[in-house]
């Protein structure tokens, strides 16, 4: 692969994957070594590919499956990306972008990861099911779930305020 | 709510030094070592410190003829008879004694082992051998 044609990946991608994978793993230092191993991975020994889309399935594939093993580490450090940290790590729009994006992170991993995968990726449930390698059924009562539950924190949230 | 998810993501980015570094990476040769290549270097690594450490075990019998006289080097998977001549002797900087073995294999190629009563350690002098094993007899030399 070009230097050029790895830069104009980076660019396209690296913000998609970052979130994919902080949606996986809930740690801000976590994400940014997963996004470094697949770019790595892209630049070492990636396959012909046949077009754009091609090679962004490719990389999502990849990006997924570093965020599984990950998780699968007994090793790993768990931490998540508080409010506070949010705040000085990103930056929001508005107050309600961040409760969103606090309200998601505080989800249980499944819906987290059904939630991005749907509303930010736009995969169909079919698609993120065999990603997920978990039946349809399993992603549609993770993604009903994960809108009651950001119903009820972003409520909550509202009348703290 | 799709839109509103997005909007909501959009300054969630990685930090520009983790773009450096991956762009960094870039910038650095890329090495490839094919796995069948690993492979074959551990397993000749194991095979030779194996009969170094049996050499020094047994005070430089094993490739003085008492053991082995010849040795059969299967290189890519072609097979070389050397037979095993005198070392080089010499005594290391604690005054210990070291055994050293040149053995010159075709094309220029050659395996250097140095065997000591405690330690052994060997180099191959070649960049295109990817399989090596060596296998000592003690077969009537001509």
């Amino acid at each position: 692969m070009e230097q050029t044609d790895f830069r104009t990946a980076l660019e396209r991608n690296s913000q998609r994957l970052f979130l994919l994978s902080l949606s996986f793993v809930k740690s801000h230092a976590d994400a940014e070594d997963i996004l470094q191993d697949v770019f790595l991975k892209l630049w070492t020994c990636a396959p012909a590919f046949e077009d754009e889309t091609h090679m962004d399935k490719w990389l999502t594939r990849v990006c997924v499956n570093a965020c599984r093993n990950l998780l699968r580490s007994l090793f790993r450090k768990r931490c998540t990306v508080s409010s506070e940290e949010a705040d000085t790590l990103y930056t929001f729009d508005s107050v309600q972008d961040r409760d969103l994006f606090c309200a998601v992170m505080a989800l249980p991993e499944r819906e987290r990861t059904v939630v991005h995968l749907f509303y930010y990726e736009d995969l169909p449930i079919k698609e993120i099911a065999e990603m997920l390698h978990v039946g349809e059924s399993a992603v549609k009562t993770a993604l009903h779930r994960a809108r009651n539950h950001l119903k009820d924190y972003l409520k909550e949230d509202g009348d703290h305020a | 709510m799709h839109e509103q998810y997005k909007q909501a993501m959009s300054g969630v980015r990685p930090s520009a030094q983790c773009t450096e570094r991956i762009i960094n990476m870039t910038n650095q040769k890329r090495y490839r070592v094919r796995k069948g290549w690993l492979a074959a270097a551990i397993v000749a690594a194991v095979l030779l410190c194996a009969a170094f450490t049996a050499n020094a075990a047994t005070n430089g019998a094993l490739f003085d003829g008492t053991l082995f006289q010849n040795l059969h080097i299967f290189l890519n998977g072609k097979e070389y008879t050397y037979t095993l001549s005198a070392p080089e002797r010499s005594t290391d900087k604690d005054g210990n004694p070291v055994d050293h073995y040149s053995i010159d294999l075709p094309d220029g190629k050659s395996i250097d082992a140095y065997a000591a009563e405690e330690y052994t350690a060997f180099s191959v002098d070649a960049d295109d051998v990817h399989s090596i094993q060596i296998v000592g007899t003690d077969d009537e030399t001509e």
